[in-house]
């Protein structure tokens, strides 16, 4: 039906706005996007810039009081405008999704096992009895050790990692073609965010699923993304390959994102570069461009006119009204991807990172 | 820039809670949260405790200023013992010791405005109300607020504003020993290096030393002159910050290094990664010998029974491991594992 | 070298830095410091069935202090030639079997139950407040005491204790009031013991507590006034239960006796003509309702209004 090339899930123009007390909150505004099918997509942004709402919205898991205009297309066909039944059938069937926090995702008055024989016979008319060996399958192949009998343990008597790759389970017992990670390991420890980590890189490999990667985590996405879309104040401001974004970044916000945080190759000796100010106020939005207080290249344009989004190389799109001149800025010296990287980490030697003001030409 | 004299120091410290379970309430088992953790604070300097859930590095916080009563063991502070002095004479210790707190939205009072917030600990000291007011219009210009904030509320801040209060609060009284329990954690990305800069001038400013308390490996090295690895209660490893994260020595302090992911895209993609299986212990139930016999690839039947001591390594009194197996300077646990295997 | 990432300084960039601070200023904060209690209050105010609940109180409490004064008769007063009349203009609401005005009567009635009610109210909250606060903080043992009291109190129906001391105590309002308190300050404890011991491991306790504050300072000063909140929503509906229960006692003949009038007497007097007449019945039923239900608004408008509802901007 669809061609080969034709995107798996595309986002048009995408505005979801809630009702507050204080008034109307817009937390995405006019975002477009796509997602093609086996890639990861990274989906980076603090809190408040709209990168939880747009999945949300993906899902259609918001309340009926929000306001979502604009199109979600999935595999060709429309998402918004489909009936609650029909979105059913799309929900943990096309589009799964892996929540934050696997305490709360999970209902604790349930086996493990129900609740992912719930997931499968939701969609299908599997008998119970194949339903509950697939789900020791799909235990299995996220890495729980004996799936069989821990199948029919509760989600308390799981710990945290053990819980997300529960979560990991459920999500693509139905062969989804696009698996929605919102800040899937946040809540979990180093060591074992790593591990779940590779349980996701392996369902991706086993369902050939697209995943769509939610995250205020850069050097999560760095290891674990084929391309990225920054996002701040409700709005797209970046997007492209990780090595455009990482290396060649058109975006003040990303620029000054990639100074300010501390990395393993910090010294005390350089100084951080915060980004100064404070997030943006999504209730009174201001005309120009959001980060435009906190931007270190602003000029007088970008207090008065929203920036666009413009094309800076092929498939790298920023959102600025100078991003020409930014992208070719090169990379700044106190930048999270000047640091070298310590042995520790299974580099074989340090690494030294190219800091000359010359533009890099890269294979 | 130290002296030679710790400022503050911690002597087998221990700290258990009881499990009670059943009707009477009985005492079925312990918790073991802090388990003979020996450690000196020296001045002017910051000390970077770091570990995994579990490891007690919270606890460890609390207990050294006695906000929870120790066990066993002993705390030294400015020479003076002060594990079970009475509650007045803590009280005047407690102007020297102060804590600043990891969640922004819980450790302000909502019904007080941040005047009295950051003035309590001095009006709690006997200082008057005219210096309080010009102490606190002060702090609040240190943390990089304006004095009028003071008339405000917490709940018309932001988190990254509240923890800068919160951080007021804790050196209105001029403290010797900061300890700082997850101080950035509950911040945004681009507001943490905001206000570890701040922390920066602070020490510098005020002369402070810090114990910084963290489970981020990235942000302990930024700010950290030495730094304390905790697993399950227990220090595995002390070194200088440089030596920790360029020549570790424990296999956990490697797999813990490994594991933080860089955000660097060519790095990630090159670098080879340690992933460790299973999951942390719970502290309720230590494993037996090293507490992580249970992960660690390089562990023998030594290591299931023996508890490594935490001792120098190659003589180095600076840098400390608690392995039966340390690794070598410049070598990769990756290494050692084919190693180990060839062997085996 | 260090530059390398930023544009040369212009003069829009000093300007533009002096607007930074003062919109830093201006970022959190909004256009005049709001106390948490200011909060309450605005939120309050614009919840429309909290207001319609307190309208409604304040006109039932007018008319049962003002009305009586309106009629010249006395709530005593009988007038034997003009018992068991309907309602006409000497006598609005009728009169009653031995010829005193009902409509004196009953409002006269409302007075004496709103002043059990607020009676029970105070000593209530006093009793609860205390015991509430200290098993909440102090735990152990000293819980264990209060809520094992407070089980007990529970555990007995409410009815057969207000029987047994009502014939003891009760046939006066002072009586009928204590006998209430003793029943009812549970559900204040409860309510404090549950909001105290919450606060008493947040982190600005904690802080409270390296910095070196007492015990007591901890109390009042932290811990109370973040108790309020909730044992005013609790006593407003409480005052909704001590008026029922009152009118209970008294329609089951206990309570307080007559010629003292309460709504809840009024309606056990009446409660014969409700066949033939049945507006002697009704009208102090619905005085009782209408006041448990205002109040019940009130109480629900409070519980909305002190709960710190999260702004989508701080996700």
């Amino acid at each position: 039906m669809s061609e080969p090339d034709a995107p798996l899930l595309e986002v048009s123009n995408l505005s979801v706005t809630f009702r507050t007390d204080a008034g109307p909150v817009r937390a995405v505004t006019e975002l477009s996007m796509v997602v093609h099918a086996g890639e990861t997509l990274a989906i980076v942004g603090e809190s408040g810039s709209g990168k939880s709402v747009t999945a949300l919205a993906i899902m259609r898991l918001h309340p009926k009081s929000a306001t979502i205009t604009g199109s979600i297309t999935f595999e060709g066909g429309e998402l918004l405008t489909l009936s609650d039944r029909e979105m059913r059938h799309v929900r943990g069937n096309g589009i799964a999704m892996i929540f934050q926090d696997p305490m709360t995702a999970l209902n604790p008055v349930f086996t493990i096992g129900d609740q992912i024989v719930e997931m499968i016979r939701a969609h299908r008319q599997t008998p119970k009895a194949m339903a509950w060996k697939q789900a020791a399958e799909l235990l299995e192949l996220v890495g729980v050790p004996e799936p069989a009998r821990r199948a029919k343990q509760y989600p308390h008597e799981f710990s945290g990692g053990m819980r997300q790759r529960a979560m990991i389970a459920m999500a693509i017992a139905n062969s989804p073609r696009v698996i929605i990670a919102d800040e899937p390991t946040t809540a979990l420890d180093v060591t074992i965010q790593a591990q779940v980590m590779e349980v996701i890189a392996a369902a991706q490999r086993e369902t050939g699923a697209a995943v769509i990667l939610i995250t205020h985590d850069l050097g999560l996405v760095a290891g674990a993304g084929d391309r990225v879309q920054v996002m701040y104040g409700s709005r797209l401001f970046e997007t492209g390959g990780l090595d455009d974004v990482f290396y060649r970044s058109a975006n003040p916000y990303t620029k000054a994102l990639l100074s300010s945080i501390p990395t393993l190759g910090s010294r005390a000796a350089d100084r951080l570069t915060p980004i100064p100010g404070n997030p943006p106020s999504l209730l009174r939005p201001l005309p120009g461009c959001p980060f435009e207080p906190r931007c270190s290249w602003a000029i007088d344009i970008c207090g008065e006119a929203m920036p666009d989004l413009r094309v800076v190389a092929d498939g790298h799109s920023s959102r600025c009204h100078r991003a020409d001149e930014v992208s070719v800025s090169g990379v700044d010296p106190h930048s999270a991807t000047t640091a070298s990287v310590p042995i520790a980490a299974g580099m074989p030697a340090h690494v030294a990172m190219p800091v000359s003001p010359v533009p890099e030409v890269l294979g | 820039m130290t002296t030679t004299e710790p400022i503050l120091q911690l002597d087998h410290l221990v700290k258990q809670f009881p499990i009670k379970a059943g009707v009477l309430r009985r005492t079925v088992g312990q918790v073991h949260a802090v388990s003979d953790v020996s450690l000196d604070l020296f001045g002017e300097e910051t000390l970077g405790v770091v570990g995994e859930s579990g490891c007690g590095k919270t606890t460890l916080g609390r207990t050294l200023l006695r906000l929870i009563e120790p066990t066993s063991g002993t705390i030294t502070f400015q020479g003076r013992d002060i594990t079970h002095i009475g509650k007045a004479e803590m009280r005047a210790v407690r102007r020297d010791l102060q804590i600043v707190f990891q969640d922004p939205y819980a450790s302000l009072n909502p019904r007080m405005s941040v005047r009295e917030i950051v003035g309590e600990p001095l009006r709690i000291q006997g200082v008057d109300k005219g210096e309080t007011r010009e102490r606190v219009a002060e702090m609040l210009q240190a943390v990089g607020l304006l004095p009028e904030h003071g008339n405000r509320y917490p709940h018309e801040f932001s988190g990254g504003q509240r923890q800068r209060i919160g951080i007021a609060r804790a050196i209105t009284v001029h403290p010797k020993v900061l300890i700082l329990d997850e101080p950035v954690s509950a911040l945004d990305v681009s507001i943490q290096a905001q206000v570890l800069n701040l922390l920066e001038d602070l020490q510098e400013r005020f002369e402070l030393s810090m114990i910084f308390i963290a489970h981020d490996l990235s942000v302990v090295r930024h700010i950290s002159d030495r730094v304390a690895v905790m697993y399950l209660g227990r220090v595995v490893e002390l070194a200088s910050r440089d030596t920790l994260y360029d020549a570790p020595a424990h296999p956990y302090t490697h797999s813990l290094l490994s594991a933080v992911p860089v955000p660097d895209p060519r790095a990630e993609r090159t670098r080879q990664r340690i992933v460790l299986q299973g999951d942390v212990p719970s502290p309720a139930s230590p494993p037996p010998g090293c507490h992580f016999h249970t992960r660690c690839p390089l562990a023998t039947e030594r290591c299931r029974t023996e508890v490594p001591l935490l001792v120098p390594i190659d003589g180095d009194t600076l840098h400390q491991v608690a392995c039966h197996y340390p690794l070598q300077a410049g070598e990769t646990l990756l290494e050692r594992v084919s190693q180990v295997a060839v062997t085996r | 070298m260090t530059d390398l990432a930023k544009p040369p300084a212009t003069p829009a960039d000093s300007a533009r830095s002096a607007r930074n601070s003062a919109s830093d200023a201006r970022e959190g904060l909004a256009d005049a410091p709001q106390s948490y209690a200011q909060l309450t209050w605005s939120r309050l105010r614009h919840h429309r069935l909290a207001i319609f609940g307190a309208i409604g109180l304040v006109i039932i409490v007018v008319l049962f202090i003002f009305g009586p004064w309106l009629n010249k008769y006395g709530f005593d007063e009988r007038n034997v030639r003009d018992r068991r009349q309907g309602p006409s203009r000497e006598h609005p609401f009728g009169t009653d079997p031995i010829g005193r005005d009902l409509y004196v009567r009953i409002l006269t009635g409302g007075r004496y139950s709103i002043r059990i009610a607020a009676i029970v109210a105070i000593t209530s909250t006093l009793i609860g407040t205390i015991a509430g606060a200290m098993a909440g903080f102090f735990g152990k043992w000293v819980d264990a005491v209060v809520s094992q009291l407070i089980n007990l109190v529970l555990i007995v129906p409410a009815l057969i204790i207000l029987l047994i001391f009502s014939r003891k105590f009760g046939a006066n309002p002072l009586g009928i009031a204590m006998v209430l308190s003793a029943l009812l300050w549970t559900r204040i404890a409860r309510v404090v013991r549950g909001v105290v011991m919450q606060f008493k491991e947040q982190e600005f306790v904690q802080a409270a507590r390296a910095a070196g504050a007492s015990n007591m300072r901890i109390v009042f000063r932290h811990i109370l006034p973040n108790v309020v909140g909730a044992v005013v929503v609790e006593v407003t509906l409480l005052v909704g239960t001590a008026i029922v229960l009152e009118s209970t006692l008294s329609f089951l003949g206990l309570g307080v006796q007559p010629p003292t009038p309460t709504l809840g007497n009024l309606v056990y007097q009446e409660k014969g003509e409700i066949n033939n007449d049945p507006i002697r019945v009704l009208i102090p039923g619905m005085f009782v309702v209408g006041i448990v239900l205002f109040v019940n608004f009130l109480g629900d408008g409070l519980r909305d209004a002190l709960d710190p509802k999260t702004k989508v901007e701080k996700e």
